[in-house]
């Protein structure tokens, strides 16, 4: 092997090395709960869109800069 | 779909305690058991910063995963609680947590743990709306009052905000933009800019 090719390899490890670093998985890791084995909550019977309103009304009203 | 969430602006929060006195007040939380604290970072050292932490309502919330006994729950709208009844306070939920949130009153001599006990967004629990035994196990549901977390209602410098991620989010983006410069900056100013 010649000194170009083996400066051309050492190059190419350099390189490679440097954008596996770059590179970061972007997939999310879900842990899925067991499903829930306790009594039912009221709140959940409810639509959680028929309160929205309500408490962004609640929201605005007290917590909104001003 | 409302997504409710908690957010302390640090560089509003002034460390009163405001909020855990509200929370301890409003749900009769028994001693030893602190559902909301205030962590301070670099304490004494100018730049200091405080923020408020309490159960964060994790959207892929650990707690739930690691339960053993699955007595964890999401309402629609992004609240994580869970049922008393069913937990045997292990402590595994602690371990995962990493804001601290789970806390575990002491019953017994010897370090016994009781039931897991946590902010339940002034949500209640799996019992009757605002009945006695909802209040004697999760405290007081002021959502289904119509009402948000106290600790965020009640917070003087308006540091922790509580409610739809995306309003909660609005508020912070605009706090930012008027505040502008690096992070790093400090001081009364840096907090409160006035409106243009």
């Amino acid at each position: 092997m010649t000194i170009k090719n083996a400066t051309l390899t050492a190059a190419a490890v350099v390189l490679a090395t440097g954008l596996a670093g770059c590179w970061d998985a972007t997939e999310v890791t879900v842990h899925n709960p067991g499903e829930y084995k306790g009594e039912a909550d009221p709140l959940l019977a409810q639509s959680a869109s028929a309160r929205t309103d309500t408490l962004t009304k609640r929201f605005q009203l007290v917590q909104a800069d001003r | 779909m409302a997504r409710m969430k908690f957010l302390c602006d640090a560089e509003r929060c002034i460390e009163c305690n405001g909020c855990v006195v509200a929370c301890k007040n409003e749900h009769e939380v028994p001693w030893g058991v602190n559902r909301r604290r205030v962590v301070v970072l670099d304490d004494g050292v100018p730049g200091e910063k405080s923020i408020s932490v309490a159960c964060m309502h994790c959207t892929d919330a650990p707690c739930a995963a690691v339960c053993p006994v699955d007595c964890f729950y999401t309402t629609d709208d992004g609240i994580v609680l869970h049922d008393k009844d069913l937990c045997i306070g292990c402590g595994y939920c602690f371990y995962a947590c990493p804001f601290g949130a789970p806390q575990y009153p002491q019953k017994e001599a010897f370090g016994v743990r009781g039931k897991m006990d946590k902010c339940t967004f002034c949500a209640g629990g799996p019992a009757a709306d605002n009945s006695d035994a909802e209040y004697e196990k999760y405290g007081r549901n002021r959502i289904a009052e119509g009402k948000l977390p106290l600790c965020a209602e009640f917070c003087s410098t308006k540091a922790l905000l509580a409610g739809d991620g995306d309003l909660v989010a609005d508020i912070y983006r605009e706090r930012l933009t008027r505040r502008g410069g690096r992070p790093q900056q400090w001081g009364w100013d840096t907090a409160y800019v006035e409106k243009g």
